[in-house]
């Protein structure tokens, strides 16, 4: 504790500086809206024309807020689509202005491709953040045509994917499981759909996205790579409006309008696929016939404007993958869904003098569920997460040199491990008895100062408390070297097991080398608390998330880095270049011949524990507006492994390392019908372990192998294509056709690699060949109608 | 049981996307040569090992490679009650009768393969002073060229089942097939666990294809009635699924239910499963546990019962 008052006493200190630095000096703070609907705009430039230094962007509700010295001025409002605005403006105390730009156009053109609002690059004080706005992820090329906010954040440097077609995301050398994806403030335990091939996230219910890669602010905890943090979208407080699209493989429709005019909105979106349906004609030969099998989504938010001060908001998410399975005529019956839910009730307060409070609750939860009818018995598998969550969080600005975060956050986790019970036709039981869910408790503080030390040079202190207790019901068992239990030790319900805890700093420094340019460098440690192991080519549906426990001890990090960043012809275009090394602690994997398959013991004991680092560097280059769009991205890095009881306690490489990760992402507006976009990745092949000799045994061919993750498939790389066609509007009705290709030429990206051998060993006709699977090996068209109805 | 909701992802998995194979050559290091042992003892019955050497992933599939890959002169030692017994290699065409029908159902050959009227030779290491007993444990110590291999294994108590029945296809129209059920009384503690065979009619015995194995872990103690799919050799090209498992009305089958130790089991469970899933994206490779120390395979005893049935 002593060391956190310590950093409080400094944050204060930092806090008292203010009088003998600033002389009179007033905040500017309010929201820019559209004038017809009311909607917030993001992304609204704010300056002082006599002061060009002063001024600000509108974050994701609309708001403003900044700081200069006692005066007049002139305040200039901008925002792309709409009429700039200039206000006469004394400022001679704390003021607050809303402010309603007008649209250039009566119809403002919907899709901006790639029209990037947006703080320029150089002035952001987060390192390694990256905002998407949605038009950008909906202008490129995906595949089956569906938008995918998941799939377009894997073409940012630094991000690596988990394969082709997946939706599953590497950052900076970090696990699968390291990356804190949020949707409302709810976390996503599984974001994917249909083996992760698409995301959970409906790209008409979801609004601007910010990735963090790694030096996160303190507010964030729980992970050690990366946040995703994902806003569902409001409905509109002017108008009703309807907007779906129709694809190849699922189809949308999402209903948004005003409940009471300027002061409550709704919005409700739903996505189906129909992928049993498209599936069914390639499987008639299979015994199957076809895969009844299916995905949704719904999301739905309530806005409520109280006041000027107040805003309050409901929102929900609940999506599920669905199927059957029946083999063997009808001997094997299956059936099984996966999904999560979540909700989010959310209070936004501004109290006088630039002090904002959120307070929220958010339920969270992920279950996967299979069961089966087989030789008379009755089996069923399950796995899960819930979460409730409380979290107060407060934002101060309580001058041009200060912007406070702090607040508290609290979360009671509840863990079914990966459980199963079986019931034969007599009505016996057997089950995993041992295995029973787990509980924990989740607790932070933190405390943030951005802090203009001087007019250059911005110093950004946080610091991060957590603290996480498993709790009973629990039952800690001691096995023998034939998994026998031989002793045990029970919690009674609520008893602490096991607690732990960490400080997490998290330090970033920006220095302006002039009006254009500045260097950033951040240090940080993380802890995680909850882990996933996975044993498979990509995470799957049935992995268990485990909380640290008297089993399993948190995960750490500690990130450094450095970065050059630059604006240029105002923000036209802007690139950076960013060093990083990260350092990883308590990494899990699964001991060395562990072989899923039935167990009554925990997870937790097969697995073993080693460190990890990682390092690189980021370029990146932008052209953020004009007819041609785009980015460059490249990132060269390496990432290792070491464990004592894997790989014989040598160094390897993890399998996502890639020494080199490119993407080259463009568009291009034809004219106001035709827009073309494309995108080109390139990557170093994946590592991954294969056999190096074999032996006969029992008359088959058996392996012996190489060093872990020492061998290296081919290089990855695919060119994907796309154009949207903007319709005639038709009586209130605007539509737009986007036809995309994805893998261009045809590429046979290999996702694994595998010995196949087929005949008796100890038979000279015995046949052993390389094979490579591939999952997308030919171009693959789709084509998606998207509309909208006002 | 739970096994089959492995299997069965996979299965969905593979269905669901649209994946696609193709023959690449690869160029492969030629690794470090480490020594094989399959190794087995059954009550009444001598030791046999096998021990072999491996070989490059892509060396040539041929007589010569397979007889070069015999290990010859290599000191082999097994411990029983306190004594030592060495084995001594001999070619197969010299062993008994008896012995040679031994080897052929303990390592899933065809009996002409030991009758040396094959291709090549088979030599295998044994002893005639030396026969398994129920409920001992039994040491391996092999050297040669300065590798030492060590490892343990045990014949448990027998481990009967209670009996065997024949079920109709759950297909009318299939009338010609039958599925084997079995029922099992575990007994009260747990750790036991078995491997199975299945012989139809004169075909030699195998073992289960895809799992041979069960353990008690979760039925301990009970009574269970089950089907047991028939055993069928490995390394087809192309498995008949609407006969799998399944044997014909009519058909003689004997069941060989073998008692196997913990680290036996160990072996043939993460073994079938790396088979199983070679070639799986929801797998990892190299998951097969030895339970030999400073080399590969196994060194593992059977306390062996038979049953008979005719499937009605």
């Amino acid at each position: 504790m002593r060391s956190f008052i310590y950093t409080f006493i400094l944050l204060l200190g930092l806090l008292c500086l203010q009088p003998v630095l600033a002389q009179a000096v007033y905040t500017l703070s309010g929201r820019v809206l559209d004038a017809e609907t009311g909607d917030a705009l993001v992304g609204a430039a704010l300056a002082l024309k006599e002061r060009p230094s002063a001024g600000a962007i509108t974050d994701a509700a609309g708001r403003y807020s900044f700081a200069a010295p006692e005066g007049m001025y002139t305040l200039v409002v901008k925002y792309i689509g709409y009429h700039v605005q200039e206000l006469p403006l004394r400022l001679n105390q704390p003021t607050s202005i809303n402010i309603k730009l007008t649209p250039t156009a009566y119809q403002v053109q919907e899709v901006e491709v790639l029209a990037v609002r947006k703080p320029p690059i150089h002035e952001t004080p987060t390192m390694g953040q990256l905002e998407l706005p949605l038009e950008t992820v909906k202008a490129l090329p995906v595949l089956f045509g569906e938008v995918d906010i998941l799939k377009t954040i894997q073409l940012m440097p630094g991000i690596k994917s988990a394969g082709e077609g997946s939706t599953g995301f590497y950052v900076r050398g970090g696990g699968a499981d390291q990356n804190l994806v949020l949707l409302d403030r709810a976390t996503v335990y599984n974001p994917g759909h249909l083996f992760n091939f698409f995301s959970v996230f409906n790209s008409d219910a979801i609004d601007n996205t910010t990735l963090i890669k790694g030096n996160m602010p303190a507010r964030y905890g729980g992970r050690l790579s990366s946040v995703l943090d994902i806003g569902m979208k409001e409905g509109s407080y002017k108008n009703y409006q309807v907007d779906g699209g129709v694809g190849l493989i699922s189809s949308r429709l999402s209903v948004q309008g005003p409940l009471v005019e300027d002061k409550a909105s709704f919005i409700l979106s739903g996505r189906r696929t129909y992928v049993d349906l498209l599936l069914s004609p390639f499987l008639k030969n299979t015994e199957q016939g076809g895969i009844p099998y299916y995905f949704y989504d719904l999301n739905g938010k309530l806005s409520f404007i109280l006041s000027d001060q107040d805003r309050l908001s409901f929102s929900g998410y609940y999506g599920r993958d669905v199927g059957e399975l029946t083999l063997s005529d009808g001997r094997f019956k299956a059936d099984f869904f996966w999904g999560n839910s979540s909700a989010t009730a959310r209070w936004s307060h501004t109290f006088s003098g630039n002090l904002e409070m959120d307070v929220s609750g958010v339920w969270s939860k992920y279950d996967f569920e299979f069961s089966w009818d087989f030789g008379g018995f009755n089996t069923v598998a399950e796995t899960g997460v819930e979460d409730y969550s409380a979290n107060l969080d407060f934002n101060y600005k309580s001058n041009a040199r200060h912007h406070l975060q702090y607040g508290l956050q609290y979360t009671y986790h509840k863990l079914r491990p990966r459980a199963g019970e079986a019931e034969s036709a007599s009505g016996e039981l057997f089950g995993t008895d041992r295995i029973r869910t787990k509980y924990g408790h989740e607790y932070a503080v933190y405390l943030s100062d951005d802090v203009y030390l001087t007019d250059k040079l911005l110093l950004s202190l946080g610091l991060r408390n957590s603290y996480f207790t498993q709790s009973g019901p629990f039952t800690l068992y001691q096995f023998d070297e034939n998994n026998v239990p031989t002793d045990s030790t029970s919690y009674r319900r609520g008893e602490g097991v096991k607690t732990f805890s960490a400080w997490e700093p998290r330090v970033s420094v920006k220095y302006d080398l002039d009006k254009a340019s500045s260097v950033k460098a951040a240090f940080s440690k993380s802890a995680q608390y909850l882990h996933l192991v996975s044993n498979a080519y990509t995470t799957l549906p049935l992995d268990v998330w485990v909380p640290s426990s008297a089993l399993v001890e948190p995960q750490l990090a500690s990130q450094y880095a450095l970065g050059y960043f630059r604006s240029m012809k105002e923000n036209q275009y802007e690139g950076s270049l960013e060093v990083y090394f990260k350092d990883l602690e308590n990494q899990l994997e699964y001991r060395q011949g562990f072989a899923p398959g039935p167990s009554n013991r925990d997870l937790e004991y097969e697995f073993v524990t080693g460190s990890g680092r990682s390092y690189g560097i980021e370029l990146f280059l932008r052209k953020n507006y004009g007819k041609l769009q785009g980015w460059f991205g490249y990132t060269l890095s390496r990432t290792t492994r070491t464990f004592p009881d894997l790989n014989n306690g040598q160094k390897f490489p993890a399998r996502y390392d890639r020494r080199h990760d490119l993407s080259l992402v463009a568009s291009y507006k034809y004219n106001d019908r035709w827009t073309f976009a494309g995108s080109f990745v390139y990557g170093t092949g994946e590592a991954t372990t294969m056999p190096v000799r074999r032996y006969i045994l029992e008359g088959t061919v058996n392996y012996q192998y190489g060093d872990r993750n020492s061998f290296r498939m081919q290089p990855t790389h695919r060119l994907d294509f796309s154009a949207t066609l903007e319709g005639k509007k038709w009586k209130n009705i605007e539509n737009s056709w986007t036809f995309s290709i994805y893998n261009v030429y045809g590429r046979r990206n290999p996702y694994l690699y595998y010995i196949d051998n087929e005949g008796n060993g100890y038979d000279s006709a015995v046949k052993l060949q390389a094979k490579k699977v591939s999952i997308v090996p030919f171009p693959l068209p789709s084509v998606t109608l998207n509309f909208s109805w006002k | 049981m739970l096994r089959s909701y492995f299997i069965l992802a996979s299965i969905l998995c593979s269905l669901l996307l649209f994946g696609c194979e193709e023959d690449i050559t690869v160029d492969l290091p030629q690794g470090e040569e480490q020594l094989v042992v399959e190794g087995h003892i059954e009550q009444g019955l001598p030791p046999v090992v096998i021990l072999t050497r491996t070989v490059p992933v892509f060396a040539d599939v041929s007589p010569e490679v397979l007889e070069q890959s015999f290990v010859h002169n290599a000191q082999v030692t097994v411990i029983a009650e306190g004594q030592s017994y060495t084995l001594k290699e001999v070619s197969s065409v010299a062993l008994s009768e008896d012995v040679k029908q031994a080897i052929a159902l303990q390592f899933g050959l065809i009996p002409d393969m030991l009758a040396g009227t094959g291709s090549f030779v088979f030599y295998v290491y044994t002893s005639e002073e030396l026969k398994g007993r129920l409920g001992k444990t039994y040491g391996l110590r092999i050297s040669h060229e300065g590798k030492v291999l060590t490892s343990s294994t045990s014949i448990p108590q027998l481990n009967p089942l209670d009996s065997l029945w024949s079920v109709p296809h759950p297909n009318p129209e299939e009338d010609s097939l039958r599925q084997l059920y079995y029922r099992y009384s575990d007994p009260d503690t747990i750790g036991n666990y078995v491997r199975y065979f299945t012989k139809r009619n004169n075909e030699p015995f195998y073992p289960g294809l895809f799992a041979s194995v069960f353990s008690d872990e979760f039925v301990n103690g009970a009574t269970i009635d089950y089907p047991l799919d028939r055993g069928e050799p490995k390394g087809q090209a192309e498995i008949n699924e609407d006969l799998y498992g399944y044997f014909g009305k009519g058909d003689t089958v004997t069941v060989r239910w073998a008692a196997i130790d913990m680290p036996h089991y160990r072996f043939w469970f993460t073994l079938e499963n790396e088979q199983n899933n070679n070639g799986s994206p929801i797998s990892s490779p190299n998951i097969t546990q030895s339970n030999i120390e400073g080399g590969l395979g196994i060194w593992g005893g059977y306390a062996v019962t038979y049953n008979t049935i005719i499937m009605k």
